[in-house]
């Protein structure tokens, strides 16, 4: 029964992973629509921007694909869930060191994705 | 056998030592400056959304590092590395060019290394999955 909730968190960990994943893929794909709504960011005539975006979609869209790849295998490939935590992490410090810390309610679904990845990680510890 | 697996960890450190050096110039803009200009790259925006994707680039490349510990178990990573990341990377290099945010002499440049890339990504995948068969055979 242990060793099943272990395997649960795991699935738990890659299934969100995965809806995060492909809700990011949508502001990275189409900028001029979406960068405002899901990143806060206004990219109206700014060709830069729109370009790091576009170039951003196949790693995030590579991303989404490993997390189904490791679902597939969840103990056996559990350290792909350490990692997605480290780009996680990456990404925030990232985010401030740029444009300083700004309070939004992304933070939460920042920091609870965190949690729950490196829980899941840890928690499966020894799950077969 | 000895130079299959080579093939196959060949492809993994091609992909680590690209995916290292394309982490760092996105991480620092600034020191591309043979493909981006001094005004790109002092947009603060275009800094946030390219330093965004430098996680990413980071965590890939310790994806492939972990990949080559065991290279011919976790080939499907080549797989994706090679389709979406480098095709999808070489459509973008088609994007920027006829967006004119890039010229056409970085784009071509550009394709090819992408080309040279998925030929190796391909071959290491192959040659891993033919081990696969052969180990699954004995």
């Amino acid at each position: 029964m242990a060793v099943n909730n272990k395997v649960i968190w795991l699935r738990i960990g890659y299934g969100w992973g995965i809806i995060q994943d492909v809700f990011y893929c949508f502001p990275l794909l189409l900028p001029e629509h979406l960068a405002r709504p899901i990143f806060g960011v206004d990219p109206t005539g700014n060709i830069a921007y729109i370009n790091a975006c576009r170039d951003h979609f196949p790693l995030m869209a590579a991303w989404t694909l490993l997390l189904i790849w490791a679902d597939r295998k969840p103990v056996e490939r559990r350290e792909v869930m350490l990692f997605t935590a480290i780009i996680v992490a990456l990404k925030s410090l990232i985010t401030v060191f740029t444009n300083g810390f700004v309070w939004e309610i992304m933070w939460v679904a920042r920091l609870g994705t965190l949690a729950l990845f490196i829980f899941g990680y840890l928690y499966s510890r020894g799950a077969r | 056998m000895n130079r299959k697996i080579l093939w196959v960890r060949l492809a993994y450190w091609a992909g680590i030592v690209a995916d290292a050096i394309a982490a760092a110039f996105m991480l620092f803009p600034q020191l591309d400056n043979r493909l981006f200009s001094a005004a790109i790259t002092s947009n603060p925006l275009f800094g946030l959304g390219v330093r965004r994707g430098a996680a990413l680039m980071i965590g890939w490349t310790v994806l492939l590092f972990w990949a080559d510990r065991k290279p011919v178990e976790r080939r499907d990573i080549l797989l994706i590395t090679l389709c979406p990341v480098v095709v999808g990377y070489a459509g973008y290099l088609c994007y920027a060019w006829m967006s004119g945010f890039t010229a056409l002499r970085q784009t071509i440049a550009g394709l090819i290394t992408e080309a040279v890339f998925i030929a190796v990504f391909a071959a290491g995948y192959l040659n891993a999955r033919q081990l696969s068969r052969e180990h699954n055979t004995l």
